[in-house]
C-alpha cells in the first residue's frame, strides 16, 4: 500500500521558523458556560439570602465572587503572556493527524495556560499550565478531512486560566499553513509506455542482454555466444552446453493528465477531490513500480516530472493546492496537455467527466497515433463512455476499479 | 492536597448535616454521620464506573420525593430536605469516579450545601472554620476541574495553590460582603424560619406550686442591648385551680386597638434583642415595661397579648434579632368587661382556710388602698420568707397554705403564686407574670446576657387608674444582683456580640452606615487634600527625594533581612547548570533531553571534554543542591563560577551533528 511518507507529513527542520505573534488584540473576559451557570446559582442563592436572617451566606458567595474576579484578571494575563511558535508549514494527508510540534512560551512571571487555540477549521491544540518563563511543546490534535491549504494566519487563543469560570479570547496572527495532501489508496499502476533501460526499473524488456541486473535463466549454446556466458553448473549435467541469459531492467513513462474542471455532477467539488485522490494514488503506484511520471493539469503550461521511486511530494502538493476551474476540459487544453507529456510515454487521463472534446482527443489523436492510453473517470460516468480498445477505469473516493465502459 | 473537590464535597456534606437541627443535641449528630459516610465513601472509593447507575438514580429520586413529602412533617423546611437529598448524590460522587460534567455538578451542589449551611452555622468559631476551608477548597476544586480538560502532557496538570490568589479572593470576599447591595427590608420577606420548631424546650406551660425548682443552667438565651432593663415578660398565667397556675385561652389574645407601629420618641427606651434559643421563648418576643413599638425581620403576625407581652403567630425563626421601644411609665388599660374582671379575681376552685383569712386580715390591717395592700403583701413575703432553690415539695392539696405557714421558703414561682392568690383574696385582679430578669451585664459590649438561670416569675396586680403593676414578692426580686463577668469572658462575649450584630446580621441599614462612614471619610480626606494642596505637594516631593536617595540602602537592607530558603538555592543552582549547558552547547556538546546530568557527564567524559573536572564539579553541586537538599554556600558558589569560567575559556569543540 502506498501512503504519504513520514517525511512528507511532517515539517522539515528548516521550515520550523519561529513565527511571531503579531496583531494581538486586547482580550476581553466574559463568563464561560460554567461561569454563567454559577452566576445563575449565585443569584438564586442571593435571593435565598434575602429571606435569611443570616448574612453569612454572602461571605460564601463572596468567595465565588472573588474567584470570578481573580479568574478575570488571570485570563487576560494568560492571553497576553502566552507566545506561540509554529512551524512555517505542516504537511499531512486527508484524515491523518497533524505532525509537528508548536512551542508555547509563557513570557510572564506568573503561571499561565488553560488555553485553547482554535482556527476556522477546528481546534488546533490545548495547553495545560505553563510555568513562568518556560515553554512547552504541543502537537496539534487535529485531522483535516479535505485536501487543501489551511493557513493559520488568523488563530484564536482562548484561555480560562485557572478556574474556568471566565474566559478571554484574542486573535493571534502567525505565518504558516497546513498543507493537506489528498488521501491515497492502493491501486494498480497505470499503463506505461516508452520503456527504457533505467537503473531501478522493474520491467523486463524483450531484448535479452548479455549483462544486466537480473538473471533470467539459461538456454542452449549457440555459435555466436561468447565463452564467458557459459553456465557451467547446468552444462555439467550432460544436456549440452548452456549459456546464461540476463534481462534488461526497464522503466516506463506515464503521463498523468488531470482534469481540474468542476465537473458536471451535482457534487462537483467531491468529484475533483476524488480525481485528486485517484491521481495521487496512480502516481504513487507508478512510482512504486519504477515508472517515471509526468504530471500536468488541464490548462497548465508545463508538466511536473517525478523520477521513479521518488516521494512524489511535488505532485501531491500540487494536488493539495488544486483549485477547480470552469470548463477546463476543452479541445485546446486537452491538446496542450497531451503535448506536454512525452510522446513515448502513455497518456493517463484522469477526468472529472466525459465530454465530446475528450472523445475527439482519444478517437482522432491518441488512438490513431498508437499511444498507450489509460482513461480514469468518476463512477458517475459509467454508461456514458463508448467502447475503447483499452480498459477504462472508474474511481470514487476510495478506490479505482476497472470496469466495462458501457 | 490533590483531591480538593472531594474534600469540598465532604465539607458540604457536613454543612448539610447541620441543617438537621433536631434541637437539644449538644453534639452535631447528623453532621458527624454525614462526615463519616463521606469519609468511608472516599476511603473505599471505586476505580471503575458504576454498574448499577439506576440504583443511584432511584435513591436520589426517593430522597428528593421523601424530602418533598416529609419535609414539612418532620420539622425542617422542605428546601433543606432537598439539600439533604442531594447529599445522597454527593456521597455517590465520592464513591464512584466522576466525569467532568459530574464534577461540575458536584461542585455546584457542594457550594449550595455550604451556603445552606451558612444559614444555620452562625457560631463564630464554627463558621470561620468552614469559611477558611471553603476559601481554600473552592478555588482549588475549580482549578482541579478545569485542569482536567487539558492534556497532562501539554504543560503541568496540577496548579499549585497560590497564596496571593487566596489572599486576593479573601479580600474580594470581604469587599463583596460589605458592598453587595442589600435590599431594604428584605428580611421581612422571610416567611418562615428555616428550622421550624414545634417542640417546646421553653418554660413549662403551668406553674405547679408544690414542685421544687432546681434553677436554670448557664445556657445563653437572649442578649439585650439597652439601658435600665426591666423584667422581660414572656407570658402570664391567669387561672388558679387551687394547686396550679395555668393560662386561660384569653390570656394570649391580642389586645384590641393596640398596635406596635408607634414611632420611637426621645422619652422611650430602646432595646435590641438577639435570640439565641428559640426554645426558651416559643412564640413570644420578650419585652420589658410597656412596649409601644417593635420591629422584627419576620413575616409572622406580631401582636400584643392580653397580658401585655408580645406574641407571634408562629414560632420565631432562628437567629432572630428584633428591636422595640418601651415606656417605663404606668400604662393604664381597663379590664375589658366583667368576664375578664372575674377571670383575674377568680378563686372559685380555691377554698382558703379561716386561718389564712385571719392571717391576711391581720397582715393588711390599716391598709385601705389596693396599692397599699399589694405593697404590704410583697414586702411581707420578701422580708419574712426565704428564697431557696430545691426546697422539698409542698403539700399537694393545699400548697399555698403549706408555703405560707409551714415551709416559708422556696423559689420565685411560689412567691409569685402565693401573692397573686392573696391579692385575689382581697378582690384585686392579679396574675402571675413569667419571663426573665436582667441578671448579667457585659461592660465591654454594654449589653445584658439573659441565661436560663435568669428565668423569673412575679406578680402583676391591676389597680384602678394605674393598670397592671408589677409586684415582686421574691426576696431578691426588688434588687436583682447583676453579675459582671470577668474581663476575658466579657471580651469573648463582646466579640461574639459583634459577630452576630455586625457580621451575621449585616443588613441594609448596617451597610448604609458603613457606606456613609466611608463616604464621609472620603469627603474628609478629599477636603483636607484640597485645602492643603501646596503643603502636600511639597511634602510629596520631599519624601520622593528622600526615598530616591535612600533607595539602594533600603533595598540592600531588605535583601539582607530576607532569610534565604532552600528554594532560593535550587533556583540559583539551576541557573548555574543552565549556564553550563549553554556554554557546552556553544561548544557543540548538546545534552539530549533523555540524559540525566550524570549520564550527560559520562557522555562528555567519553567524548573527552578537556574540562571534564570542572563540569564534574558543577554537576555534583547541582545534583547535591537540587536533589540532595544541600546548602549552597558562598564558597561553593565561587567554585562554580570559577569552574564555569574555566569551561567557557576552553577551546573544546564537539562533533558537528
Amino acid at each position: 500500500m502506498s501512503s504519504v511518507p513520514d517525511s512528507q507529513a511532517s515539517s522539515t527542520a528548516a521550515e520550523l521558523i519561529a513565527a511571531a505573534n503579531v496583531g494581538r488584540r486586547l482580550a476581553i473576559p466574559f463568563p464561560t458556560i460554567m461561569g454563567s451557570t454559577f452566576m445563575l446559582l449565585g443569584f438564586m442563592l442571593y435571593v435565598v439570602s434575602m429571606q435569611s436572617y443570616s448574612g453569612l451566606l454572602l461571605l460564601v458567595l463572596g468567595i465565588v465572587f472573588g474567584v470570578y474576579i481573580v479568574n478575570m484578571v488571570e485570563v487576560v494575563r494568560s492571553c497576553r503572556s502566552l507566545q506561540f511558535q509554529a512551524p512555517a508549514s505542516i504537511h499531512t494527508s486527508e484524515g491523518k493527524a497533524l505532525q509537528g510540534t508548536w512551542e508555547i512560551r509563557n513570557t510572564s512571571d506568573h503561571l499561565a495556560g488553560h488555553a485553547c487555540v482554535t482556527s476556522s477549521f477546528g481546534e488546533l491544540l490545548k495547553v495545560g499550565v505553563v510555568a513562568p518563563h518556560s515553554s512547552v511543546h504541543v502537537t496539534p490534535n487535529l485531522s483535516l478531512p479535505r485536501r487543501g491549504v489551511y493557513p493559520y494566519h488568523r488563530l484564536r487563543l482562548q484561555s480560562t486560566f485557572p478556574f474556568g469560570l471566565m474566559q478571554a479570547a484574542t486573535n493571534i496572527q502567525l505565518d504558516g499553513e497546513i498543507v493537506v495532501y489528498p488521501a491515497v489508496y492502493p491501486c494498480p499502476p497505470p499503463p506505461a509506455a516508452g520503456f527504457e533501460p533505467m537503473v531501478g526499473g522493474k520491467f523486463k524488456g524483450r531484448h535479452r542482454a548479455a549483462a544486466g541486473d537480473q538473471f533470467r535463466g539459461v538456454r542452449p549454446h549457440q555459435p555466436s555466444d561468447p565463452m564467458k556466458r557459459i553456465h557451467w553448473p547446468s552444462s555439467s549435467k550432460g544436456l549440452g552446453i548452456m549459456v546464461k541469459e540476463f534481462d534488461e531492467e526497464l522503466s516506463g513513462r506515464v503521463g498523468l493528465i488531470l482534469d481540474v474542471s468542476a465537473g458536471r455532477s451535482n457534487d462537483r467539488v467531491s468529484q475533483l477531490d476524488w480525481a485528486a485522490r485517484a491521481t495521487g494514488s496512480l502516481m504513487l503506484a507508478a512510482l512504486d513500480v519504477g515508472h517515471q511520471v509526468e504530471f500536468t493539469r488541464l490548462g497548465d503550461e508545463q508538466a511536473l516530472s517525478v523520477p521513479p521511486f521518488a516521494d512524489g511530494d511535488v505532485v501531491l502538493e500540487a494536488l493539495a493546492r488544486l483549485e477547480p476551474r470552469r470548463q477546463a476540459q476543452n479541445p485546446d487544453s486537452l491538446d496542450q496537455a497531451v503535448n506536454l507529456v512525452p510522446r513515448k510515454g502513455s497518456v493517463c487521463l484522469v477526468m472529472t467527466h466525459y465530454s465530446e472534446a475528450l472523445d475527439d482527443l482519444i478517437q482522432q489523436r491518441l488512438l490513431p497515433g498508437r499511444r498507450k492510453v489509460g482513461l480514469y473517470l468518476p463512477m458517475s460516468c459509467r454508461g456514458q463512455v463508448p467502447e475503447f480498445p483499452f480498459p477504462v477505469c472508474f474511481f470514487n473516493d476510495r478506490e479505482i476499479r476497472e470496469g466495462p465502459a458501457a | 492536597m490533590k483531591r480538593k473537590l472531594e474534600y469540598l464535597i465532604l465539607l458540604g456534606l457536613v454543612c448539610a448535616g447541620f441543617t438537621w437541627e433536631f434541637n437539644n443535641f449538644e453534639l452535631p449528630v447528623v453532621p458527624v454521620i454525614y462526615g463519616i459516610i463521606g469519609v468511608l465513601a472516599l476511603k473505599f472509593r471505586r476505580t471503575s464506573k458504576p454498574r448499577y447507575w439506576y440504583l443511584e438514580g432511584l435513591l436520589l429520586f426517593g430522597g428528593i420525593l421523601g424530602a418533598y413529602k416529609l419535609g414539612d412533617h418532620l420539622g425542617p423546611n422542605r428546601l433543606v430536605f432537598i439539600s439533604n437529598a442531594l447529599a445522597i448524590y454527593q456521597i455517590f460522587r465520592l464513591y464512584w469516579p466522576m466525569e467532568t460534567r459530574q464534577r461540575k455538578f458536584a461542585l455546584a451542589v457542594a457550594i449550595m450545601h455550604l451556603t445552606v449551611g451558612s444559614l444555620v452555622i452562625v457560631e463564630p468559631e464554627r463558621f470561620i472554620l468552614v469559611l477558611l476551608l471553603a476559601l481554600y477548597l473552592i478555588p482549588g476544586a475549580m482549578c482541579q476541574i478545569e485542569a482536567g480538560n487539558y492534556h497532562p502532557m501539554a504543560g503541568r496538570r496540577t496548579i499549585p495553590q497560590s497564596k496571593a490568589q487566596i489572599g486576593a479572593i479573601a479580600v474580594l470576599m470581604l469587599v463583596f460582603f460589605l458592598l453587595f447591595p442589600r435590599v431594604p427590608g428584605a428580611r421581612n420577606l422571610a416567611r418562615r424560619g428555616l428550622m421550624q420548631n414545634r417542640g417546646g424546650g421553653r418554660q413549662a406551660e403551668e406553674i405547679n406550686m408544690d414542685n421544687p425548682s432546681t434553677g436554670g443552667s448557664d445556657r445563653l438565651l437572649l442578649r439585650v442591648r439597652g439601658e435600665d432593663l426591666g423584667y422581660l415578660r414572656v407570658d402570664s398565667l391567669d387561672t388558679f385551680d387551687g394547686q396550679r397556675w395555668t393560662r386561660s385561652r384569653w390570656s394570649e389574645q391580642s389586645q384590641p386597638g393596640r398596635s406596635l407601629n408607634t414611632q420611637p420618641e426621645s422619652d422611650m427606651l430602646f432595646r435590641k434583642v438577639k435570640v439565641f434559643s428559640r426554645n426558651a421563648i416559643g412564640r413570644s418576643l420578650p419585652t420589658d415595661y410597656h412596649v409601644v413599638g417593635l420591629q422584627a425581620p419576620m413575616r409572622q403576625h406580631i401582636y400584643v397579648c392580653d397580658h401585655g407581652g408580645v406574641k407571634t403567630s408562629h414560632s420565631v425563626p432562628a437567629n432572630l434579632t428584633y428591636q422595640y421601644w418601651t415606656q417605663k411609665d404606668d400604662f393604664y388599660r381597663d379590664i375589658r368587661g366583667t368576664r375578664h374582671f372575674v377571670r383575674y379575681t377568680d378563686l372559685s376552685r380555691f377554698q382558703p382556710s379561716p386561718r389564712l383569712r385571719q392571717w391576711l386580715t391581720d397582715l393588711l390591717q390599716g391598709e385601705t388602698t389596693q396599692s397599699g395592700v399589694a405593697q404590704r403583701l410583697a414586702e411581707h413575703l420578701r422580708t419574712t420568707f426565704e428564697y431557696e432553690l430545691g426546697t422539698p415539695n409542698l403539700e399537694r392539696l393545699n400548697p399555698i397554705e403549706d408555703f405560707l405557714f409551714n415551709e416559708q421558703r422556696g423559689h420565685c414561682e411560689r412567691f409569685a403564686s402565693a401573692m397573686a392568690v392573696l391579692l385575689r383574696m382581697e378582690g384585686i385582679p392579679s396574675r402571675v407574670g413569667r419571663g426573665f430578669v436582667p441578671g448579667e451585664y457585659n461592660d465591654f459590649g454594654e449589653f445584658y446576657n439573659i441565661r436560663a438561670k435568669h428565668a423569673h416569675a412575679w406578680t402583676e396586680a391591676w389597680l384602678p387608674n394605674r393598670g397592671w403593676v408589677i409586684y415582686d414578692a421574691t426576696p431578691y426580686g426588688v434588687e436583682v444582683p447583676v453579675e459582671r463577668p470577668g474581663t476575658a469572658v466579657s471580651l469573648y462575649e463582646w466579640i461574639e456580640e459583634n459577630w452576630y450584630s455586625r457580621v451575621v446580621e449585616f443588613d441594609y441599614e448596617e451597610q448604609s452606615q458603613v457606606m456613609g462612614a466611608v463616604s464621609s471619610g472620603a469627603n474628609f480626606i478629599g477636603g483636607f487634600v484640597m485645602d492643603n494642596i501646596p503643603v502636600i505637594l511639597v511634602g510629596f516631593l520631599f519624601a520622593t527625594v528622600i526615598l530616591l536617595l535612600m533607595r539602594i540602602n533600603w533595598l540592600n537592607w531588605f535583601g539582607r533581612r530576607r532569610s534565604r530558603t532552600h528554594a532560593d538555592d535550587v533556583r540559583e543552582v539551576k541557573s548555574f547548570y543552565g549556564k553550563l549547558l549553554r556554554v557546552l552547547e556553544k561548544q557543540r556538546f548538546r545534552r539530549p533531553r533523555h540524559l540525566t546530568p550524570w549520564e550527560f557527564l559520562g557522555k562528555l567524559q567519553h567524548e573527552g571534554h578537556p574540562e571534564i573536572d570542572a563540569i564534574d564539579r558543577v554537576t555534583q553541586v547541582f545534583c547535591g543542591v537540587r536533589y540532595g537538599k544541600r546548602e549552597l554556600t558562598p564558597q561553593t558558589r565561587r567554585e562554580i563560577e570559577t569552574a564555569l569560567n574555566q569551561i567557557r575559556s576552553s577551546r573544546a569543540r564537539g562533533q558537528r551533528r
